[in-house]
């Protein structure tokens, strides 16, 4: 008699509970098992060499794993990392015991606890201009206006009109296509850009917010990392501020958007590619923006998180963020992913600016699988329709 | 990969220039500063280190007196990045030391940064209270002895000569 083997889809908990279901588990067998079906890995600095050791034997028991380092299993240095490997049940069994232990590992219990509930519950919704967005649910899709200087040619109230006519034209194409949200910016931030002044921004990008901000109903952000075109931006009809430094680079900021209680995008952001630690580096900048933020008094749920592909990192730096963006769903905030027609495709693909619809699908595919729920993009038409591609396959 | 070779190297860019303090009174003073050393050599970049001074305290009197240093380097962070990357390392000297109230084993602030002028609840660059501090004027004189406070436009060694027979002890370490 031959058996006959086949192989089921991974850490994706639907698809176990379906396939248990249709063999006839029963329901109670079924509560007790799905946690034995999704497996998860944790990584855990500073903690002691004792902490790190006991964490092992008890993780063994459960049938689970915790690795260290040489160093650290020897007892041969004071602290360092472990990296915990082990069904989210082995997790919920560990975490029964962790309190009872000593050398700090009931605080790492309620920091361990806290991990498990923020990655079941997701990002909590937010409510902007009437619309609830409840991330997950499908992705989000953010057209990008860039009020450059060539949008003003000409002079005068004229040179202005055409501009208006023109962003609303634009806009008009980016809500017909299926947008939720405009980001509109007034400078140039790729690269080897030249700053304008912020009485020249503020020019830019006043007038363009004040009229869509009255014909519009899509929720309107301001690509800014100065405060005071910021704080001019939210009165002229902006709804959330999308700064690139990540509330980091001026404290008035986040003071601002305190004051305003208006929701913020921050951006991981860096000026070389140097990291001892990429993933970990990223983590730990947005990590800080979203407790300066909290901090401040803004609620937890206004605040979106980026890790800035094209921002102080290298090609392949970008391609490990992008392969590696779920590891951010620990921070409990949703993800907006901004890959649009950047240099890291033009690297993979060789090709210029305006031949990178293609390469952005794919990042845009590639992000929506591992959990980003917003996507900042130019080609809003043919990104919605990859989106909603995406949302297909895997939200079915 | 090969796919992406020398068009990527990052041009070379202004990065600011700023300086952090250091002091210790707590524990192993000399193992703090050590590992403090380490650690701001990969935050900044091109670091210097002052020599190490010995200070007496200031405000709490009835307490051990200082060792102190000065780093100057440039950062690709940006200002508050910086100060969070900080506060982690003191965090990590407090924690291996134990639970302790008190003065703690490692204390880094954020002198200047770049000729940044801020006043705020988070951080105020300047440091404001830098020019009473022996500790912190003699170290930079070290390193950067022609830099010019961005807020007053007076220079270091002025601010020293004006100040320094008021000023709290402070010698280099020997």
């Amino acid at each position: 008699m031959a058996f006959s083997l086949r192989l089921l889809s991974a850490n994706q908990p639907d698809v176990v509970w379906k396939e248990m279901n249709r063999i006839g588990v029963s329901p109670e067998g079924l509560d007790l098992m799905i946690g034995k079906g999704e497996f998860l890995i944790v990584k855990v600095a500073n903690i002691s060499a004792p902490a790190a050791n006991i964490l092992k034997q008890e993780m063994l028991a459960k049938g689970g794993e915790v690795a260290l380092g040489k160093e650290m299993a020897y007892l041969r240095s004071e602290e360092g990392e472990a990296i915990i490997m082990g069904t989210r049940t082995q997790y919920r069994r560990l975490l029964e015991l962790l309190p009872r232990q000593p050398f700090g590992l009931a605080a790492l219990a309620q920091d361990l606890n806290r991990l498990l509930e923020t990655l079941e519950e997701g990002p909590p919704p937010l409510t902007i201009k009437n619309q609830r967005f409840e991330w997950g649910k499908r992705t989000y899709i953010m057209g990008i206006i860039n009020i450059t200087p060539d949008s003003f040619s000409g002079d005068g109230l004229l040179a202005q009109d055409r501009m208006l006519n023109k962003v609303l034209q634009q806009a008009e194409a980016f809500l017909e296509a299926g947008a939720d949200f405009l980001d509109i910016g007034g400078q140039s931030t790729r690269p080897g850009y030249t700053q304008v002044s912020t009485e020249e921004e503020k020019r830019r990008v006043l007038p363009v917010l004040e009229t869509l901000a009255k014909k519009f109903p899509l929720p309107l952000s301001v690509d800014t990392y100065k405060p005071a075109v910021a704080k001019a931006a939210l009165a002229a009809g902006a709804d959330l501020i999308n700064d690139i430094w990540g509330l980091q680079n001026d404290p008035a900021m986040v003071q601002i958007a305190a004051a305003a209680q208006a929701p913020v995008i921050v951006m991981h952001n860096k000026t070389t590619p140097e990291y001892t630690d990429l993933m970990g580096d990223v983590a730990s900048f947005l990590q800080n923006s979203i407790d300066l933020a909290v901090a401040h008094g803004l609620p937890r749920e206004k605040i979106i998180i980026d890790p800035g592909i094209g921002f102080g990192k290298t090609p392949e730096q970008n391609l490990t963020v992008l392969n590696r963006l779920d590891e951010l769903k620990a921070l409990g905030a949703p993800i907006l992913l901004g890959t649009s027609r950047k240099s890291v495709i033009g690297h993979v693909l060789d090709l210029p600016v305006e031949q990178r619809v293609e390469g952005t699908a794919a990042t845009v595919a590639v992000g929506i699988t591992r959990g980003a729920h917003i996507i900042r993009v130019h080609d809003v038409k043919a990104m919605v329709r990859v989106a909603r591609m995406t949302d297909a396959i895997i939200r079915s | 990969m090969k796919l992406f070779s020398q068009k990527q190297k990052e041009r070379t860019r202004n990065l600011p220039i700023v300086a952090v303090a250091l002091g210790t009174n707590v524990g192993d003073r000399e193992g703090h500063l050590r590992k403090a050393r380490k650690e701001l050599t990969v935050i900044l970049k091109n670091p210097v280190f002052s020599q190490v001074y010995e200070s007496e305290p200031v405000g709490y009197l009835d307490q051990p007196w200082f060792l102190n240093q000065v780093c100057v380097g440039e950062t690709p962070e940006a200002p508050l990045t910086l100060l969070h990357k900080f506060k982690m390392l003191e965090k990590a000297a407090g924690r291996t030391a134990g639970p302790r109230f008190g003065p703690r084993p490692l204390d880094l602030d954020l002198l200047f940064y770049g000729s940044w002028v801020m006043v705020s609840t988070i951080l105020t660059i300047p440091h404001p209270r830098m020019q009473e501090r022996s500790f912190v004027i003699q170290p930079l004189l070290e390193l950067v002895p022609d830099w010019v406070d961005p807020r007053s436009g007076r220079g270091l060694k002025e601010i020293w000569e004006t100040n320094k027979d008021h000023l709290s002890r402070c010698y280099p370490k020997v």
